[in-house]
């Protein structure tokens, strides 16, 4: 029952599982999603991990994955998700996550390596698409945290009964340089705990992340600036199906603290969050979904001639580092305001195959672009398919 | 998931059957075909740390090894070989890794061995000597 | 599904994804694999170099970090292929290259000839440095494994076993070239390197040589590119007696530089010297290791002071400069942080020639860089004081506590000057493999 949409695989699965049990070496298992999307607006954007922009149009949600798994005595296992992104890196593979476990009771395991953040429902399988009904998970909340993966370990505590059934996941690391959306990242302190309550039919889920040191490099109109924070997540997730009625519901919440820079503009505080209805018709499953953002600050939008935030490199005289045109922050750090709309159509074409359609209705805030990157206009349509295999 | 179930059905079982053999000795064995009719602890030693490949006859040496923390594999590369298994895992990392080595082939248990040499000249193997029959040829007592 | 499969999600996931067993008894592909998890705290304010790795304070839990898959398969009795990718934490933040990709022809038992993507045998555990398991260390002594920034190739290698009674002779020469290597404060680049390492495996471990030869390499750090010819020669031994284990290597290499600034050639050496007693599943370890590359160069500074000096010297023109006498000690003491220094630096403009005042912020970087770059010339020792755990079946937890002292001028293998004259690092990881 670990994510719901995969339920009716399972048993498939169990089966695959059982019959490599006479040579439990290494277990094999892959995704992959091909996708197509079109907009009425020229604007590229951010979505999750991924920069959306016309010429992407085929491979915009193109993935090829990998994941391997190993026991390697008793209590010890090993398991690696290796990823291959359309768009991110064009198909470069990067260990997503890897990671050494081990069972140290019943109730209680330990992982130690490079994990997923489990900041939000989907966020520890976002890249398998067909864990959840949409082509891809709502970008104003999953946009939100910049951070997908982290060095450190975790612990699982479980409790309860078949009922209502308890998880606590407190983690701790850190992350040398990464790749984020549109520039680079390293981060000296995260840590925190995700509490999960698994019930009959659905879950809930709770995540407090605080994040020390966490520094960004990105280039934007052709001028680095780099920012340093420290950052609050807390998000809160709920996931329920009964009588073919699916709902998911997200709120996300992001406080800035210790801006090196001290100009609040650049990156802020902010609140996101979407709820998703959705009526399950045997293979079908038609959904909508209403997502929005909230902030008490101005959008992270540099107009020609301001002063930009980072200091100036060495050699440049202050009164010459101003934005060279109109600029957002790119990143997903930046302060993203938008709401959108989506209407969407999961079809399971077969226990390894789903085919996916989302209409979507994006409307920028006034003063922000929203996950833009250029002025997308008052609001933009966008149509996206997707195919997602497991095998 | 069922299969840890079964794992520890399997280990239950294997403490179970392995606490029936903690009295017996472990020999080493041959295909009957195969001329060498004794063989030395050095010899052994070399041909399962991949040393050795070479029978006095010319055949290359395929070694087997029981299943990875069976008592038998213990005993043997503690009695023969002189090293734990962590120190032979960490052996054969090094070569497998430099794609120097290919360690020896792993089987099941006395049964899948017995007929595997039986049925493969340039086979060398460890078993129970209570399982020991003359579908094989034994060449060392290990002791 | 029971608690178990919930309490570790991913596994489970991997295994609600349709999932395909790979028997080794049965399938002609062997998949083998190795991986680290790590964590390093202490003085982490400098950078520094350790193999080609960068370890930095955001890499705390990163830097040890690796994954490598292999798969061997073998296509007859004589050809096999053998491929294995490796992900590690701070190197390219966990991209997946492809390590070892080879084609091994094996005629006989005792003879191979291997094409393709081979790794360099530099140093006794190059070839495995990645896989923690096979080794006592969390990672090798970085005084002699930073020494070549080099690890893959493209090229030939051929390994021949040649039997003496019972000890095993053998030779692996190779030849090949290296494309431009990814670390963040170094890139070499060669076009045609030849090598020979021979060792001698017994009862109670092994002895080693190796000589390698590299013409025309090209070398880059972050400041400037360079040419160099690499002359290299290792020493090893590799014992365990009666529970001792000691493990030692030394290294001898010489660059002849072309390109860099006042420097032309590079002598250097490093050893380390590891003794360790085996107690059960336990190992207690100390490692001494040193290394010492004496630069044939004019360094930055003095540069600098041979640019002022002729100024300097001219009390007339001194006087002119209208500079102060404080600041005329600084400038004859400490020449980099005078020039840094604005009002001296704007007193020195009206001085010095148009030409020369535009120079002297190039001069600063110059000597504020270490010439050359830290993986080729670097001085320092350090004690590492460790403990192998081998707690469960092919899965061995480490600790370590290591001192780093830069020696004389130099920076060591640390990018920025260390605050301390003494660095001192704790390292924990678990090593597996499968």
């Amino acid at each position: 029952m670990k994510y719901r949409f995969l339920k009716r695989h399972s048993l498939l699965a169990m089966l695959m599982i059982n019959a490599g049990l006479a040579n439990a070496a290494v277990d094999i298992s892959g995704f992959a999603s091909a996708g197509y999307v079109v907009s009425d607006s020229d604007a590229t954007f951010i979505s999750a991990s991924d920069v959306i922009s016309e010429s992407a149009s085929f491979g915009a949600d193109n993935t090829l994955g990998f994941q391997i798994s190993a026991d390697i005595n008793k209590q010890t296992t090993v398991g690696a998700q290796l990823l291959a992104k359309g768009t991110v890196d064009s198909y470069s593979v990067a260990a997503q996550w890897a990671y050494v476990g081990f069972n140290l009771s019943d109730d209680v395991s330990a992982r130690m390596g490079r994990l997923n953040f489990p900041a939000t429902l989907y966020s520890e399988y976002q890249e398998i698409g067909i864990s959840y009904p949409w082509v891809r998970p709502p970008i104003e909340v999953y946009t939100v945290l910049p951070l997908a993966t982290y060095s450190g370990l975790d612990l699982f505590y479980s409790f309860g009964d078949d009922q209502l059934e308890w998880l606590i996941q407190p983690f701790l690391g850190s992350s040398p340089e990464f790749n984020s959306v549109g520039g680079r990242g390293e981060v000296n302190l995260v840590y925190g705990a995700t509490l999960i309550a698994n019930f009959e039919n659905g879950r809930l889920s709770f995540t407090a992340t605080q994040a020390d040191g966490v520094g960004f490099l990105f280039s934007t109109g052709g001028v680095d600036l780099s920012l340093n924070i420290d950052m609050t997540f807390l998000s809160a997730g709920f996931e329920y199906e009964q009588n073919n009625i699916v709902l998911i519901a997200e709120l996300v919440n992001k406080d800035i603290h210790n801006n090196s820079q001290g100009d609040i503009r650049t990156v802020s505080d902010m609140m996101a969050g979407y709820i998703t209805l959705g009526y399950r018709l045997g293979d079908f499953l038609p959904h909508f979904t209403y997502s929005d953002t909230q902030s008490d600050h101005q959008s992270a939008f540099f107009p020609a001639g301001s002063a930009l935030p980072s200091p100036p490199p060495q050699g440049i005289p202050a009164e010459f580092w101003l934005a060279p045109q109109d600029m957002v922050v790119p990143g997903n750090a930046e302060l993203i305001l938008q709401k959108s709309y989506t209407l969407g159509l999961r079809y399971d074409f077969s226990s390894q195959t789903t085919l996916k359609m989302d209409y979507q209705k994006i409307i920028p805030d006034d003063n922000s672009w929203g996950v833009f990157y250029s002025d997308p206009g008052d609001e933009v349509n966008l149509l996206s398919f997707v195919v997602d295999v497991v095998f | 998931m069922k299969n840890k179930i079964f794992k520890k059905l399997f280990f239950v079982s294997v403490l179970l059957l392995s606490s029936t053999y903690s009295n017996a000795e472990l020999v080493v064995i041959v295909h009957p075909g195969n001329s060498l009719e004794a063989i030395t602890k050095d010899k052994l030693k070399r041909i399962y740390l991949g040393k050795n490949k070479e029978f006095p006859n010319g055949l290359i040496i395929a070694a087997l090894d029981q299943e990875k923390e069976s008592e038998e594999k213990e005993e043997f590369y503690k009695k023969v070989v002189g090293k734990s298994l962590s120190q032979v895992s960490a052996y054969w990392s090094r070569l497998i890794f430099t794609g120097k080595g290919v360690p020896p082939r792993v089987l099941a248990n006395d049964k899948e061995i017995k007929s595997w040499v039986a049925s493969h000249p340039e086979s060398i193997a460890y078993i129970n000597s209570e399982n020991a029959d003359d579908s094989i040829k034994i060449i060392f007592d290990v002791k | 599904m029971n608690k178990k499969c919930k309490a570790l999600s991913i596994v489970c996931s991997l295994g609600l994804l349709v999932s395909l067993p790979v028997q080794a008894a049965d399938f002609p592909v062997k998949i083998n694999g190795f991986a680290t998890a790590g964590f390093v705290t202490g003085d982490m304010d400098a950078d520094f170099i350790s193999g080609t790795d960068v370890f930095s304070e955001s890499a705390t839990f990163g830097a040890d970090n690796t994954i490598g898959i292999q798969v061997s398969s073998d296509m007859n009795d004589q050809v096999s292929f053998t491929g294995q990718l490796l992900a590690k934490g701070v190197l390219d933040g966990y991209n997946l290259e492809a390590h070892w990709a080879f084609i091994d022809y094996h005629p006989r038992h005792d003879f191979s000839v291997r094409a393709g993507r081979l790794v360099l045998p530099i140093v006794m555990s190059s070839e495995y440095v990645d896989v923690g398991y096979a080794y006592p260390w969390i990672r090798p002594p970085m005084e002699v494994y930073s020494g070549i920034p080099v690890t893959s190739y493209s090229g030939i290698d051929i390994l021949y076993t040649l039997n003496i009674g019972d000890a095993n002779l053998v030779f692996q020469p190779y030849v090949g070239s290296a494309p431009p290597n990814a670390s963040d404060s170094f890139e070499m680049e060669v076009q045609l390197g030849i090598g020979l390492n021979t060792s001698l495996q017994f009862e109670y471990g092994s002895l080693r040589a190796h000589v390698m030869k590299v013409n025309d390499a090209v070398g880059s750090s972050p400041e400037f590119g360079f040419g160099m010819d690499v002359q290299v020669v290792v020493l090893g031994a590799d014992l365990e007696i009666a529970n001792v284990v000691f493990t030692s290597e030394y290294m001898a290499k010489e660059f002849d530089l072309s390109g860099i600034p006042g420097a032309s050639t590079i002598e250097g050496d490093a050893w380390y010297v590891t003794l360790g007693y085996r107690m059960g599943k336990l190992l207690p370890h100390i490692t001494f290791a040193s290394a010492d590359s004496d630069v044939d160069q004019v360094s930055g500074l003095s540069l600098i002071q041979a640019s002022l000096g002729e100024l300097l010297g001219d009390s007339a023109v001194v006087g002119s400069l209208g500079l102060g006498l404080d600041e005329l000690t600084l400038l004859q003491t400490d020449p980099l942080s005078a020039i840094n220094d604005p009002a001296i630096a704007s007193k020195l403009a009206q001085g010095l020639p148009a030409e020369q005042v535009a120079q002297l912020p190039a001069m600063v970087s110059v000597a504020e860089m270490q010439l050359p770059p830290a993986p080729l010339s670097y001085k320092q020792d350090s004690i590492t004081l460790g403990l192998r755990y081998d707690f469960l079946p092919r899965t061995a937890l480490k600790f370590e506590y290591q001192e780093i002292e830069p020696q004389e001028e130099s920076w060591g293998l640390f990018l920025q000057e260390p605050a301390d004259d003494k660095v001192s690092l704790f390292s924990f990881a678990i090593d597996v493999t499968f």
